[in-house]
C-alpha cells in the first residue's frame, strides 16, 4: 500500500488562514488536530479542500509513548478531523506528554529502551485500530536524553516501523536540533531509517541561545536545517515536505520565499 | 392707545422680515468666512494620510493606515478579520507605528484599531498641521460660525416674540407675525444644527485636484470601498449597517449616522457642510 | 511497565513541579527543558488571556512563573481552566495584599 505524493506544503493555522490559501506553491497543508473542530470545519479548510488541496491531520497530544494508556477521546478527535478534511494520512510524535497525572504541554523524549518501545508499539497499534487512515510518526527535538538508551534513535524508529507498519514523518529541524544539543549525527540517523516508509518531512525554523538550539517554529528556517533536508533528499525523494510555522508569522513574501527555498532543495 | 413702538402691524412685519434676512445672511457669511482662513505663505504639502484626514477625518485616516499596512504585507488579516503585525520594523509614519504597536501579536480587528487610534497624538498632530495650513477650519472658528453668528438672528426673533406677546394681550388683529415667527425659529435652529464642514475651500480644492493613482490614494480619498482585493475589503470593513461617513464633518454631523451618504465622498461633502 | 510509568512521572515532576532531578539525567538539561516547557505554557497563557498579560505588564512573567511551578497542569485539564485557576490565584493574592495593607494601617 502506498501513500500519495504530497509535494511542498505549509502548516495551516487560523492566524494565517488566508495567507495559506493565497501563497503560491502550496501543494498540501497540515492542520493541528487539537486546534480545529471537525464540525463545522473552518471555512478556510473547506476552501482548500474544495480546490483539491490535500489536508493532513497532525496530532500533538496523544502521548503514544506514555506508560499510561492513550486517551481514546483524543484518538477519536484525530479520527474525526481526518475524516472531515478527507486526510490521506494522519501523524503524531514518538513522545510522551505527561505522566503521574500531570500534563507537560509539550513533547518529551522517550527512553530508548526495549521496555519503552514495547509500550509505544502497544499504544500505536491501539491507535491505528481507531484511525481511518495510515498513521505516520515523527522524531522529536529534545533538550535532554534518558540515561539508559539501548537503541539509537534511528534503530528505535526502524523497529517501531517494523512492528507497527506505521509510516515515518522525518523532522529535519529536529534532527538539526538534536545534532546541536545532543551531539547526534543526522546522517547516521537517516542511514538507519527505512526511508521507503517515509510519508513526508517537516521543516521548521528555530533559534540558538548559547549552546542550545531551540526548535521554536517562530523564527526563519536556518540554512543548517535545509542542509539536513538536502542530506535526506540525497537518499530518497520525499513524497512531501511541509514548512511549520506556529508563531511570530512573517509577511507573506517571507513565507513564500521559505517555501521556494524548500522546493529548490527538494528538486535539486 | 397707539401701536406698540409707534409701528403699525404691517410695517413691523416688513421690518421683522428684513431683520431675519439680515440675521441669516450674517450666519451664512460667517460660515463662508470660517472656511476661508487666511492663506499660509507656502502652499501646503500633503501626503496620503493627510488626504485621508481631509476626505474622511480621523476614522478614515486610521482605516487608510490599516489598509495600507495590509496591502504592503506589514499587517496580516485572517478570515476572522483579526489583524496581526508581521514585522518589528518601525514604519515611517507615526500613525503606522501606532497601529502596528496596538495590533502587536494579534487578536484585534480593524474596528478595534480604529477605536483605539482615533484619539492619538498622530491624529491630533495631523489635524493641527492641516488647520495651520488652512486646509481645515480651526475648531474655534467653526464654533464661532456655528454658535455665535446666529445670535443676531435670535435677537430679531426675540423682538418678534415680544411684539407678538403684546399683540395677544392687547387683543390685536391676527396677523402673519406668528407664522413668520415660527418660520424664523425653524431657520435659526436649522442653521445651528447644521455642523460646519471642517474642510476649508482650500482643502476642498486639494481633494479635487488629487490624482487618484494608486490604491493608497484611492483608499485615502474614498475609504475602504477602494480596496481592490474584495476579500480584504470585506474583512477590514465594519459590520454591515455601520458604514462610516465619507467626506463628513467628522463628528455629530448630518452624515454621521446615516448609511445613505456613506458610499460616496461628494454627496456628503457639499450637501452636509454648508458655507 | 510500571517501572516506565514511575520513571516518566519522576521526570515530569522534575520538569514541571521542581521535583528532584532523576538519577542519570544531566541537571542542566533538565533545567533547560523545564524552562522551555514553562516558556511554552506562558506563551499559551499570554495568547489565551491577553487581558491578564496586559493588566500585569512586566509582572506577568514572574507571577505566572511562580504560580505555574506550584501548579503544574493536571492531565485532562484544559488550558482555559488552567488559566482560570491562575486568574483566581491572582485575585486571592491581591485580596491578601489589600488586607495586609489595611492591617498595617490599623496597627
Amino acid at each position: 500500500m502506498g501513500l500519495p505524493t504530497l509535494g511542498v506544503g505549509i502548516g495551516w493555522r487560523s492566524e494565517i488562514d488566508l495567507t495559506v490559501e493565497r501563497l503560491p506553491g502550496v501543494d498540501f497543508v497540515e492542520v493541528l488536530a487539537e486546534n480545529v473542530s471537525p464540525d463545522p470545519l473552518p471555512e478556510s479548510l473547506r476552501v482548500l479542500r474544495g480546490r483539491g488541496v490535500p489536508v493532513v491531520a497532525h496530532a500533538v497530544s496523544l502521548s503514544l509513548g506514555g506508560a499510561e494508556p492513550v486517551d481514546p477521546r483524543r484518538v477519536a478527535h484525530l479520527a474525526a478531523v481526518a475524516e472531515a478534511v478527507d486526510a490521506p494520512l494522519v501523524s503524531e510524535h514518538v513522545a510522551f506528554t505527561g505522566a503521574g497525572g500531570l500534563d507537560s504541554g509539550h513533547l518529551l523524549p522517550l527512553p530508548r529502551t526495549r521496555e519503552a518501545l514495547d509500550v509505544l508499539v502497544r499504544n500505536v497499534r491501539a491507535a491505528q485500530q481507531d484511525l481511518p487512515v495510515p498513521l505516520a510518526l515523527e522524531n522529536i527535538a529534545a533538550l535532554l536524553e534518558w540515561p539508559d538508551g539501548e537503541l539509537s534513535e534511528g534503530r528505535f524508529l526502524a523497529e517501531l516501523v517494523e512492528r507497527t507498519d506505521c509510516w515515518l514523518l522525518v523532522d529535519v529541524a529536529n534532527l538539526h536540533a538534536n545534532a546541536t544539543n545532543l551531539g547526534t549525527e543526522p546522517g547516521r540517523f537517516l542511514d538507519e531509517l527505512p526511508l521507503e516508509r517515509l510519508a513526508y518531512v517537516h521543516v521548521a525554523g528555530g533559534v540558538r541561545h548559547g549552546d542550545l538550539y531551540h526548535d521554536t517554529h517562530a523564527h526563519a528556517v536556518p540554512p543548517e536545517v535545509l542542509e539536513v533536508l538536502g542530506e535526506l533528499c540525497s537518499r530518497v525523494s520525499p513524497p512531501g515536505v511541509l514548512l511549520e510555522r506556529d508563531d511570530a508569522y512573517p509577511p507573506d513574501a517571507e513565507l513564500a520565499a521559505e517555501l521556494a527555498a524548500i522546493r529548490a532543495v527538494v528538486s535539486r | 392707545m397707539g401701536e406698540l413702538w409707534e409701528i403699525s402691524g404691517s410695517a413691523f412685519l416688513v421690518l421683522y422680515a428684513v431683520g431675519v434676512a439680515l440675521g441669516v445672511a450674517v450666519v451664512l457669511a460667517a460660515r463662508w468666512a470660517a472656511r476661508r482662513p487666511p492663506k499660509p505663505d507656502a502652499p501646503p504639502r500633503v501626503d496620503e494620510f493627510d488626504l485621508a484626514f481631509l476626505a474622511g477625518g480621523p476614522d478614515r485616516m486610521v482605516r487608510t493606515a490599516v489598509a495600507e499596512l495590509v496591502r504592503t504585507g506589514r499587517l496580516r488579516v485572517n478570515r476572522a478579520g483579526r489583524l496581526s503585525a508581521t514585522t518589528d520594523e518601525d514604519p515611517s509614519h507615526p500613525l503606522e507605528s501606532l497601529v502596528l504597536r496596538h495590533v502587536g501579536g494579534g487578536g484585534t480587528n480593524a474596528q478595534a484599531v480604529v477605536r483605539a487610534c482615533v484619539a492619538s497624538d498622530a491624529i491630533r498632530e495631523t489635524s493641527d498641521r492641516l488647520t495651520a495650513s488652512g486646509l481645515l477650519t480651526s475648531p474655534a472658528a467653526a464654533k464661532r460660525a456655528r454658535w455665535l453668528a446666529p445670535l443676531g438672528l435670535w435677537a430679531v426673533v426675540a423682538v418678534g416674540a415680544v411684539r407678538w406677546n403684546v399683540d395677544i394681550t392687547e387683543g390685536a388683529a391676527v396677523s402673519f407675525l406668528p407664522l413668520l415667527l415660527v418660520g424664523s425659529v425653524v431657520a435659526a435652529v436649522a442653521l445651528m444644527r447644521r455642523p460646519l464642514l471642517r474642510l476649508t475651500a482650500a482643502g476642498e480644492r486639494v481633494l479635487d485636484s488629487v490624482d487618484d493613482e494608486g490604491e493608497f490614494v484611492r483608499v485615502a480619498l474614498r475609504g475602504l470601498s477602494a480596496v481592490s482585493d474584495p476579500e480584504i475589503r470585506r474583512l477590514l470593513a465594519p459590520p454591515v449597517g455601520r458604514a462610516p461617513a465619507a467626506r463628513s464633518t467628522y463628528g455629530t454631523g448630518a452624515c454621521g449616522t446615516g448609511a445613505s451618504c456613506g458610499a460616496h465622498a461628494a454627496g456628503c461633502g457639499s450637501g452636509g457642510g454648508g458655507s | 511497565m510500571t517501572d516506565l510509568a514511575a520513571r516518566q512521572a519522576e521526570l515530569v515532576r522534575a520538569l514541571l513541579a521542581d521535583g528532584p532531578v532523576p538519577a542519570g539525567f544531566d541537571p542542566d538539561r533538565v533545567r533547560a527543558e523545564a524552562a522551555a516547557l514553562l516558556a511554552k505554557r506562558r506563551g499559551v497563557a499570554a495568547r489565551l488571556r491577553p487581558d491578564l498579560a496586559a493588566t500585569l505588564g512586566d509582572r506577568f512573567r514572574p507571577l505566572f512563573d511562580t504560580w505555574a511551578r506550584e501548579n503544574p497542569r493536571r492531565a485532562g485539564e484544559s488550558f482555559r481552566a488552567d488559566l482560570d485557576a491562575f486568574a483566581r490565584w491572582l485575585q486571592e493574592r491581591e485580596r491578601q495584599e489589600r488586607e495586609r495593607r489595611s492591617g498595617h494601617r490599623l496597627d
